[in-house]
């Protein structure tokens, strides 16, 4: 097993490097834990949105299945994508960043290798409940309580070992990149248990359902994702360019903005709720420019470029951080102008979300993922071209899915208010731009299958080192010897 | 922020103050409403779905229909129209109050009443015009329409509100119109014929549909000693092979009764609008229309 990787992009912050393998080290298996779930169900999800979008090409395809037709298949791929590869895969990120800047060994690996079982289980479980029609009926919440439980739990197991990973650290001050790591693991089951607990186990009544929902998306999507893309950004961006974070004051700032206004962006402003809440909202909304602001101003010199081997995934990173500035000024633009009538109730919504989940938060994870896997793995990727083609698959891809359905959505938005245009033409309006869609969904699948063969052959690899080693010498404790010098 | 303990209080502080802003405030404002009165009425609205449509709205979530349909009207304001409905015994007083507000006299403005003599006209206007007319011994009327393209497609009377959802869980907003508003379905489409066949060939009842069948909520079976009363009369292609009929399953009869439970067509306080009250209504039933003082 080569050691390359390990030595090329060294982190500033463990010049004294003697730790950081055996921090790494500690790492491998709860991360490879969570890894091959994560690349597993990004692909899947990538599928499914392909099968879910047929049925704008071919109305009756699914006919006969309940399990196939789109209302089923839809909320699949969203939770997919979104359950299945963004949280583990940014908890993965999460967890070592924890440890590598903490300068300790990740506390407690085994039980993040539990949670990463009891979480791939509660996917598991929660696709067959949304597939025989269990959904909850709340976008983006509609995995069934049965898995939720299961979800639950293993938020809470990996978020222990972050905590403790945070408590044991050997460097006593708080690097930017673990605050926004540490966050990112309590979050996730405060908003889920409430949720769970206050649009199923006991719901609350009429459009007080609403509130909840629209704060429990916003948590997820604005406040969860960027915890994790900007722990990333922070960590990976000076260690790339190896220089220090230029301001830890700017990186207050915006995690202050970030989960002081964040929270509160989430419900739609054309929903039927008291005035007062869409009025936050959409202030709140316009605020979001503060973290980007901030952000944006503390990485700008720090933009890795660079096709050294190493620096490849920081292609990921790039897009991934632009692509949430380009969100944040569609939704600043869209809830400071009269534009928000166009753009609610249409295709404008999966397109922000598409770009949101997939631009940002997958791009950004991606990046972390390539980057992580060959440090803990103490290896380079099986095949890093395919990480490289994966990179220009996705982008592609997804500009492909996302222009189509924003310029669609603002024509479908047009349309609806001209009451004089019968429906049907309205909704005729909208399969063109779906049905593009679809071509970049296929790049997108074709990106999206790289990953779990990168993952898969590495985690084989290492599975077949140390199965040689226990052989090699009888009784020996296998990790203590193997690993890059 | 150097320590763990600062950084978990401000993460814990952000989380609260949301989550006593969008979660505690809502539910002592909405989730304790009660039941409100239909305006100009004594029902208690909204009812409770009756069992089968309360059944019907678990097969609407289980298939996920929200993903295409919406369930929320959007109104973006109000017009008011101002209705004479009877000129009372002094017409002389009643013509030189229309001068008063300014109206023309082409024609003889007091005959075939009950008739609209302001229209789209704001509250202060027509307040005024209720009042001068009614001083000098006339009978009028304010009627009150929503306004808006959901409205203008005939999505609705009124845009929804908080209160309509009060019985519903989940409450099934929507966040897509891939397919038309259904807030009203159960008004505009009350025939359940219509909705099972829809909903087992959309693209036979509705020209260019583009919605899914939904042929999986049917039963193909072999027609026993007499055909099944509620078999679907399907004619072409669509018919199955002799001997055999398509039924509804218990599903599909439950969504369609839910889809018809799909009304929010009363006037509530907070959502105002008035019956359309035409011309062409008779002066002494004129009263059906709702007056607002
Ligand atoms: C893929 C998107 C899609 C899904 C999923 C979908 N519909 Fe539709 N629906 C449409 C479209 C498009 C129309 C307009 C064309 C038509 O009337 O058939 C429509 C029309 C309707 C109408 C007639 C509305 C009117 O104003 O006349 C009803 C009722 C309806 N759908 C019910 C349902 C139900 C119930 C479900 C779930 C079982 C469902 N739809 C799922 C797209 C969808």
């Amino acid at each position: 097993m080569s050691p390359s990787l390990q030595s090329a992009p060294s982190a500033p912050e463990s010049a004294a490097d003697l730790p950081a393998t055996g921090i790494d080290r500690s790492c491998r298996w709860p991360l490879l834990g969570l890894y091959p779930g994560a690349a597993f169900w990004l692909a899947l999800s990538a599928v499914v949105y392909l099968v879910a979008s047929m049925s704008f090409h071919a109305p009756a395809l699914f006919a006969d299945y309940a399990w196939l037709s789109y209302g089923r298949m839809a909320p699949v791929a969203n939770h997919l994508l979104l359950y299945g590869f963004c949280i583990p895969a940014g908890w993965a990120a999460a967890l070592w960043i924890l440890a590598r800047l903490g300068r300790t060994p990740l506390a407690q690996p085994a039980l993040v290798i539990l949670g990463a079982k009891a979480w791939n289980l509660g996917i598991l479980v929660g696709t067959i409940g949304l597939l025989a029609g269990d959904a909850s009926g709340f976008e983006h919440f509609e995995f069934p309580l049965y898995a939720g439980w299961l979800l639950l739990l293993a938020s809470v197991l990996v978020g222990v070992s972050g905590l403790n990973t945070i408590r044991c650290r050997a460097v006593p001050e708080l690097h930017p990149a673990q605050w926004f790591a540490g966050l990112s693991l309590l979050w996730f089951p405060w908003i889920y248990a409430t949720a769970m607990g206050l649009l199923q186990l006991w719901p609350v009544r009429g459009m007080a359902q609403g509130a909840v929902h629209g704060w429990a998306l916003a948590q997820l999507q604005v406040v969860l994702l960027a915890l994790f893309g900007i722990a990333v950004g922070f960590y990976f961006f000076p260690v790339l360019k190896q220089k220090a974070l230029p301001s830890r004051h700017l990186a207050l700032f915006a995690l202050i903005t970030l989960i002081l206004c964040g929270p509160w962006t989430g419900v739609p402003l054309q929903a039927p709720v008291p005035a007062w809440m869409t009025a936050i909202s959409r202030v709140m909304s316009v605020c979001l420019l503060m973290p980007m602001l901030a952000v944006l101003l503390n990485l700008r010199s720090l933009c890795p470029v660079g096709s050294a081997p190493g620096m490849e995934p920081s292609r990921c990173l790039r897009f991934g951080i632009r692509a949430w500035v380009l969100w944040t000024v569609l939704v600043v633009v869209l809830n400071s102008t009269a534009l928000w009538k166009t753009a609610a109730l249409t295709l404008v919504q999966p397109a922000l979300f598409q770009w949101l989940v997939q631009g940002f938060g997958t791009m950004v994870l991606l990046g972390a993922i390539y980057l992580i896997l060959p440090r803990i793995a103490g290896a380079s990727l099986p095949f890093p071209a395919l990480a490289r083609i994966h990179f220009w698959l996705a982008s592609i891809g997804l500009v492909l899915v996302v222009v189509p359905l924003l310029v669609g959505g603002f024509q479908q938005g047009t349309r609806l208010a001209d009451a004089r245009i019968p429906f049907v033409d309205v909704a005729a309006g909208t399969l063109m731009p779906i049905r593009v869609a679809s071509m970049g969904q296929l790049l997108l699948i074709l990106g999206h299958l790289l990953l779990p063969v990168n993952v898969l052959v590495l985690v084989l690899r290492l599975v077949r080192a140390q199965i040689r080693q226990v052989i090699d010498e009888p009784g020996g404790v296998p990790a203590a010897s193997e690993g890059p010098a | 922020m150097k320590h763990a303990g600062m950084l978990f209080l401000t993460g814990f502080v952000a989380l609260s103050a949301s989550w006593a802003g969008f979660i505690l405030v809502p539910q002592l404002q909405i989730g304790r409403a009660s039941l409100g009165m239909v305006t100009g009425g004594s029902d208690l609205y909204p009812q409770p779905r009756p069992g089968l449509a309360a059944q019907g709205a678990q097969v609407y979530r289980a298939n996920g229909c929200y993903h295409c349909h919406s369930r929320q009207v959007r109104q973006e304001g109000a017009a008011m129209d101002v209705i004479l409905a009877s000129a009372g015994t002094n017409q002389a007083q009643v013509l030189s109050a229309f001068k008063l507000l300014d109206l023309s006299l082409a024609d003889n403005p007091l005959v075939g009443l009950p008739r609209d003599l302001l229209v789209d006209v704001d509250k202060s206007r027509a307040d005024f015009a209720q009042k001068t007319l009614e001083d000098a011994g006339a009978k009028a009327m304010i009627r009150i329409r929503a306004t808006g393209s959901d409205i203008k497609r005939g999505w609705g009377q009124r845009g929804s509100v908080a209160r309509d959802y009060l019985q519903d869980q989940p409450i099934l907003l929507g966040w897509q119109r891939l397919g038309p508003d259904l807030a009203n379905i159960g008004v505009r489409q009350p025939d359940p014929v219509w909705h099972l066949k829809h909903l087992y060939a959309p693209d036979k009842v509705v020209e260019r549909s583009s919605m899914p069948p939904y042929r999986f909520l049917f039963e193909k079976r072999k027609i026993r000693q007499t055909p099944s009363p509620d078999a679907l009369v399907l004619e072409g292609d669509l018919a199955p092979e002799p001997g055999f009929e398509i039924v509804p399953t218990g599903e599909a009869k439950a969504l369609v009764a839910y889809l018809l439970s799909l009304k929010t067509d009363v006037p509530l306080f907070e959502a105002p609008f008035s019956a359309p009250a035409p011309a062409a209504v008779p002066v002494a039933s004129a009263t059906n229309a709702t007056p607002v003082p």
